[in-house]
């Protein structure tokens, strides 16, 4: 249908509306703006957060493609390349061969030896950055690692002998290559890279048949790496060329590179960001809906006159939301910008919790761009917030009366309620009218409330986690000593649990700084279950078999069926021994030095009786070097947390014997730990020390000291300080605006009803007593909101969202709120103040006139 | 030709005992052209019987036809929008839009139905109305007999079917009284324009063509109904 | 395929919006050309714009035929108004001369016949005649626009002396005092047709004033206006005949038996009514009536 055009006369409207309330537009603007910033710098802060993530991940597991598929026989290979080269989602895809593992003695770490096309290359974070991917059969890109390792000098041409180890077979086979190419080396990685020419591996190769690559003989196989044109769908598309390619078994299929799934729970919590989605409406639309119902009904009866000369309700709603969308538009792209600055600002703090363990941390990747995109949707986002905050002002003027505007309009405002009840003494005190004018508009004042207890409530929660994040409990995850060596890596695969050498410990133990120095040993062994043995663990299955993934239910059928549990079996000094969790009483190391005692752990997550062993009871060892030993159990403990198996396993038990004991029958001498406690103030000297001596000799070694777990730990709190503060002051903002802005709408949209208080006798200073008074109820009102949700909600709230690290210590305070009793009570008792005092420099016939002019 | 017409209408406030007959089965006829007056003291009615002529309000029971349309049968926007087509208000408290020139007030009506304000008629009106120079001022910057000329030239801008004063010199002085009301006279008189005004003013009233009273809701007495006189050369 | 989806979805929706765009556009100048076509009839300007196969060239006839219709009836009722109005002037016009010579002769036989009864009976109708015909006269002119009032800034007060002298001896006749302000006040009317308009008022307040009443003109000023009050102390009017005494040929019941014919405050009115001015009453029953004249005055101009 054709409308009537009537736009540039609502529009006309809307511009002096606006122009009538500026200094509502100037609050208006700034609720707005402040809104469209917090959206923002918690999409910026999502989205870094993400893309972090994932750069960090594409790093460390060496694949930047979308999908990826691996170890394909030859048949296979052709399928998968006619396929990708038909599919019209891929853009483009990479293609590589596996070989073997890079076997020379220089290498203390692992390295694969593959042919890889540029795409692969590119896929692996691999292309050679100076020189090209190896093209003649003699030819070899390799990282500068390997280079550093091999001691060649960084120049094209230079003549490499490698020696690996076809994979699957123990052939070793060395070959001289000229460099072709090389690359910086990145230590994170699971593996350093050489890359030979297509030519090379297909004549030094088997052609692995199914079986082959089945029982894990490799060499020879393809790997190929897909890119698609876009992130969408990129389950569905993979799953259609596994189809498509016949290549389908569970083994090897086309996989969605798991840098992309954004659905991924540890790498973001979704749950969160509805939380803070919500929480960021819920505060912008308390102060707007405020701002714009007290400037509605200010406005009330220039609405209803427009609706009596032929305004419709529709079109006044227009004019609300033209207003709103207004001043949203001046509002919004300053808060954009504003937010992404604060999102920039904020996100290498945000990541410091994602990257607060430690082999992690050295990987991982800050990233933050302004995407049009997260500006886009927080702008929608503040646009639908802006809208839900007018609908309640929408409705008032659609459904103005036009006979009501008329009555506002002839009669004197009187007020409505409230004073009528003139016999009571109460009514007519200024305590008991301020009273009265608070339950009149209790709607308005509860809003009011709730958004400075909001503020209030998020302000308290704030230094409640600050406070709840406990430097000690912290370490003690990670460290158990000042200082802990190790060759651990985030995966089980590739850490090295013989990191510690005899002659790296000898270096430690001379360190002149050093308290006391210790070592733990690692060695898997199996210990045959003696019946009662037995019975605790299949009381624990029972207990938690339910939610055991299948790889757990394996291994308990199959420990089940031999009746040999896996030992973590640990050989410790006595530094160590010091720092062991004890069940019941701690032994004595003189006892335990003897050898012929062992301490076993116990079930931690079991119901008493939960322990293995007690002491006393005797367990014969058979190690898998051959030795048997019978010991008796000295105790029951646990290792530190830090310094126990890294890796996540559940059907084990843990047995400790002293060091030499442990090198005696294990024929291990490297150990999996070192831990050493400085002296006292001296853990610079330590550190300078290690940095000397062992790293300089050997930096895949990891060291972590209790100097960068403090700087990190710092790193961690400060996010919440950073974030905190931010919020602190957006939500102050908010409340005291909103307190601010119902204050002082107070006396001005009451003017009249004030006047005619004052001609009837009141004095100027019981209607200021009045409006003060006024305030604080709603001051305390907002409190004790405040205190109730502090109260009751916030510990669970906490604990269960942001508070979950294992460090978090809950305090419950209502300190701060407290604090910020002084604040708010200058503005209860300033702004009322104020605002009388510049209304009452008129003469009260003066004011009569006034307001009677305002209201026509 | 009948423009106006009400046929018994009710309005009730209230319920069973607390009920309050504001109208009580009101019939009134407007010849079009006709300068009535509804007189009565506050709280005959008369004020509620202009508001719902006016589709300001809704009667209880009965009947309005103004030009033929029933508009007691419309709902809110439907009523809206024919007010602005066919009604044009004057109001005791002028009720000009604050935030609008006395121009743009005038012309708003007409631009709120998308229509190019006819210049030559506003000028003509601006003209009797005396507002010529006042045009680009703000209402609160004029006295209140200058506001209600504004109202009467805006009521008249869209050139209404009926122009609806509700006491339009209450808030004035005598003088200005006869001023504003002289010049809605002429005015009317130059643009054949019907006009239905409520007033507790005998003097005011003198000037209609035809003076309805009423009491308690009731039309009392009705200066078209009386008997004819004698015609006689 | 998904992408096909999405071009297609795409495809359909950009074709919608463009197909609607299109008509809305169309639909648009229609309405506007149909909104067009109506303000020129009401303007009364309103022609056939073109001539096509389009519906449209043929609801702008079928509108232009319905136009011309009411019309050539607009015109047909105005005509036979001009018909009886030339009538009423023409029998006017043909009996003044008549009722002239009636008078001549009446006038012959009172001095002949000394002052007779009868005579003096056909005297007055006779008298009573000639005014009726000559408003009759003054009437039909004015509403055929052959003469028509030119205001002019004029001085109030020569027209108050002008209907002092013309009405004086009519009232001392019935022994009335007949007084009038003395005002500086200008304002703006057509002189003679003025103190003709007003004279009638004055001429009625005489006529309804017992002797020894009073008749007073008074002047007062107002922004816009300047107003005549003509008060006498005669038997009044009832409210609700107030508006109808403007009326043609109306005349009360109370004054059946008074002399009159009902023709003279109609004349007022219009004249009044021309110059952007009126005229209200108001009345108490036997107390008297005061009729006010507002003539526009300088600063309306």
């Amino acid at each position: 249908m054709v409308k009537v055009h009537n736009r540039d006369t609502l529009r006309l409207l809307t511009r002096r509306f606006m122009k009538m309330n500026r200094k509502r537009n100037f609050i208006a603007v700034i609720a707005i703006m402040l809104t469209a910033l917090l959206f923002t710098s918690l999409f910026t802060g999502a989205q870094s957060l993400i893309l972090s993530r994932r750069a960090t991940e594409i790093r460390q597991f060496m694949c930047s493609s979308h999908a990826f598929v691996q170890d394909l026989t030859v048949e296979k290979s052709q399928k998968a390349r006619i396929t990708l080269e038909k599919d019209e989602n891929v853009s483009r895809f990479g293609r590589g061969i596996f070989l073997g593992s890079g076997m020379n003695s220089e290498f203390n770490f692992s390295a694969e030896i593959r042919f890889a096309d540029d795409n692969m290359a590119e896929s692996f974070n691999c292309l050679p950055t100076t020189g090209r991917l190896p093209k003649e059969k003699n030819e070899i890109a390799v990282s500068s690692l390997v280079l550093d390792k091999l001691g060649i000098p960084h120049k094209l041409g230079q003549i490499l002998s490698i020696t690996w180890e076809k994979d699957g077979t123990d052939e070793l086979q060395t070959d001289d290559f000229i460099l072709s190419g090389y690359w910086k080396g990145d230590k994170a990685v699971i593996s350093q890279l050489l890359f030979v020419s297509e030519d090379y591996a297909i004549a030094n190769c088997n052609n692995p048949t199914e079986t082959d690559i089945e029982n894990g003989m490799f060499s020879g196989a393809y790997d190929y790496t897909v890119w698609y044109h876009n992130l969408w769908n990129l389950q569905a598309k993979t799953d259609q060329l596994s189809k498509e390619a016949g290549i389908h078994d569970s083994a090897n299929k086309f996989e969605v590179n798991p840098a992309y799934d954004l659905m991924e729970e540890d790498s973001f919590s979704y749950g969160s960001l509805i939380i803070l989605l919500f929480f960021i409406i819920l505060a912008g639309y308390l102060i707007i809906y405020n701002i714009f119902s007290l400037s509605v009904k200010t406005d009330i009866r220039a609405y209803g006159l427009l609706k009596n000369i032929g305004t419709t309700g529709k079109q006044l709603k227009k004019i609300v939301r033209m207003q709103a969308f207004r001043l949203s538009v001046i509002g919004i792209p300053v808060g954009i910008f504003a937010g992404y600055i604060a999102g920039v600002l904020m996100s290498p703090s945000l990541n410091a919790d994602s990257t607060f363990n430690a082999p992690e941390a050295a990987s991982s990747t800050v990233v933050v761009n302004a995407d049009p995109v997260v500006f886009a949707v927080a702008a929608v986002f503040t646009l639908f917030t802006v809208y839900l905050s007018c609908l309640q002002s929408c409705h008032m003027v659609e459904k103005v009366s036009p006979v009501e505007a008329l009555r506002l309009a002839e009669n004197d405002i009187v007020p409505k309620h409230g004073f009528r009840c003139k016999n009571s003494k109460l009514s007519t005190s200024w305590y008991g009218m301020a009273a009265k004018n608070m339950l009149r508009e209790w709607r308005k004042g509860f809003i009011v409330m709730l958004s400075v207890a909001l503020s209030m409530v998020v302000i308290n929660c704030i230094v409640m986690l600050v406070n709840g994040y406990d430097f000690d409990s912290y370490r003690k995850i990670f460290l158990a000593s000042d200082f802990q060596i190790d060759q651990m890596t985030g995966t089980l695969s590739t850490a090295n649990f013989k990191g510690i050498s005899p002659k790296l410990q000898q270096t430690l133990n001379e360190c002149p700084y050093s308290e006391a120095t210790g070592y733990v040993y690692y060695s898997p062994e199996h210990h045959g279950m003696e019946s009662s043995l037995q019975k605790v663990w299949e009381r624990f299955a029972e207990e938690y078999k339910e939610s055991w993934s299948d790889y757990e239910n394996t291994e308990w059928s199959k420990l089940q069926e031999s009746g040999n549990i896996k030992v973590h079996f640990l050989g410790i000094s006595e530094s160590i021994f010091n720092k062991l969790e004890w069940k019941e009483d701690p032994c004595s190391w003189s006892d335990f030095e003897s050898g012929n005692y062992v301490i076993v752990d116990y079930i931690q997550y079991l119901e008493e009786p939960n322990s293995y062993y007690q002491p006393g009871d005797s367990f014969d060892m058979h190690y898998s070097s051959g030795d048997e030993k019978s010991y008796t159990v000295l105790g029951e403990a646990k290792m530190p947390y830090a310094i126990d198996y890294p890796y996540a396993d559940t059907l084990y038990i843990t047995v400790i014997v002293p060091e030499n004991e442990f090198k005696e029958h294990t024929g291990i001498d490297s150990a999996m730990y070192a831990t050493i406690d400085a002296k006292k103030g001296e853990e610079k000297q330590v550190q300078n020390y290690l940095d000397e001596t062992v790293l300089k000799k050997d930096d895949m070694l990891n060291v972590f000291s209790i100097l960068s777990m403090r700087e990190s730990f710092q790193k961690y709190v400060s996010r919440y300080y950073s974030i905190g503060a931010f919020l602190v002051v957006i939500l102050l903002c908010i409340g005291s605006m909103n307190f601010f802005n119902t204050t002082a709408t107070s006396v001005l949209s009451r003017k009249r009803e004030l006047t005619l208080l004052e001609t009837v006798g009141m004095t100027k200073k019981q209607i200021i007593k009045m409006l003060i008074a006024e305030g604080f109820i709603y001051f305390i009102g907002a409190f004790l909101i405040a205190v109730l949700i502090i109260c009751f909600a916030s510990e669970k709230l906490l604990t269960n969202t942001i508070g979950k690290a294992f460090f978090f210590k809950m305090h419950l305070t209502i300190l701060p709120c407290v604090c910020m009793i002084p604040l708010f009570l200058i503005i209860a008792i300033v702004i009322p103040y104020y605002q009388y005092q510049k209304l009452s420099r008129q003469s009260i016939v003066e004011r009569i006139r006034n307001a009677c002019c305002t209201l026509l | 030709m009948i423009i106006l017409e009400t046929r018994n209408l009710k309005k009730i406030y209230g319920e069973a005992e607390t009920e309050v007959k504001a109208l009580n089965d009101v019939s009134i006829c407007v010849e079009k052209g006709e300068f009535v007056a509804i007189v009565g003291t506050s709280g005959s009615g008369k004020s509620t019987l202009l508001h719902m002529i006016g589709g300001l309000d809704n009667p209880t029971s009965g009947t309005i036809i103004v030009d033929r349309q029933k508009i007691n049968e419309m709902n809110s926007d439907e009523l809206t929008i024919f007010r602005r087509r066919n009604i044009g208000f004057v109001f005791q408290q002028y009720n000009l839009v604050p935030m609008l020139t006395v121009w743009e007030n005038i012309i708003l009506p007409v631009k709120m139905d998308g229509k190019t304000p006819e210049k030559m008629y506003l000028d003509e009106i601006v003209k009797t109305l005396v507002l010529e120079k006042k045009l680009n001022n703000f209402p609160n910057e004029l006295s209140g007999g200058q506001q209600q000329r504004v109202a009467i030239a805006r009521a008249l801008a869209s050139k209404p079917k009926i122009l609806l004063a509700d006491e339009p010199t209450g808030n004035l002085d005598s003088k200005t009284s006869q001023d504003v009301l002289g010049l809605l006279k002429v005015t009317s008189q130059q643009f054949h324009q019907t006009i239905v005004m409520i007033t507790h003013n005998e003097e005011i009233a003198q000037l209609a063509d035809r003076i309805i009273r009423i009491e308690d809701g009731k039309i009392v007495s009705d200066s078209n109904m009386m008997k004819q006189g004698v015609i006689s050369w | 395929m998904i992408q096909l989806m999405i071009g297609m979805c795409i495809g359909v929706i950009v074709s919608g919006i463009g197909y609607y765009i299109h008509y809305y556009k169309k639909e648009e100048k229609l309405l506007a050309h149909l909104q067009q076509m109506l303000d020129e009839a009401l303007n009364g300007d309103y022609n056939v714009s073109e001539f096509s196969e389009e519906k449209l060239s043929l609801i702008e006839n079928s509108f232009k035929q319905y136009l011309d219709n009411s019309l050539i009836a607009g015109e047909e009722q105005k005509e036979q108004k001009e018909m009886i109005q030339m009538l009423i002037s023409d029998i006017a016009h043909q009996t003044l001369t008549p009722i002239s010579n009636v008078k001549l002769y009446t006038g012959l036989l009172q001095e002949n016949y000394g002052d007779d009864e009868l005579i003096q009976t056909v005297s007055e109708e006779t008298d009573k005649l000639d005014f009726l015909i000559q408003s009759l006269v003054k009437l039909s002119r004015m509403e055929n626009g052959m003469i028509s009032v030119h205001p002019k800034e004029t001085s109030v007060n020569i027209m108050l002396m002008a209907i002092q002298n013309l009405y004086w001896t009519k009232a001392e006749q019935k022994e009335i005092t007949l007084t009038s302000d003395f005002t500086e006040e200008v304002a703006v009317f057509d002189l003679k047709w003025t103190i003709e308009a007003i004279g009638n008022i004055v001429d009625n307040a005489v006529k309804y004033t017992p002797s020894g009443g009073k008749i007073s003109v008074s002047i007062q000023k107002y922004s816009f206006f300047v107003r005549i009050d003509i008060s006498d102390t005669g038997i009044g009017i009832a409210e609700e005949e107030i508006p109808k005494i403007f009326t043609r040929f109306y005349r009360s019941f109370e004054v059946s038996e008074l002399p009159g014919v009902g023709i003279g405050l109609y004349l007022t009115k219009y004249i009044i009514q021309e110059q952007k001015g009126y005229i209200k009453v108001t009345s108490q029953k036997d107390k008297g009536s005061v009729f006010s004249v507002f003539l526009p005055s300088v600063s309306n101009r």
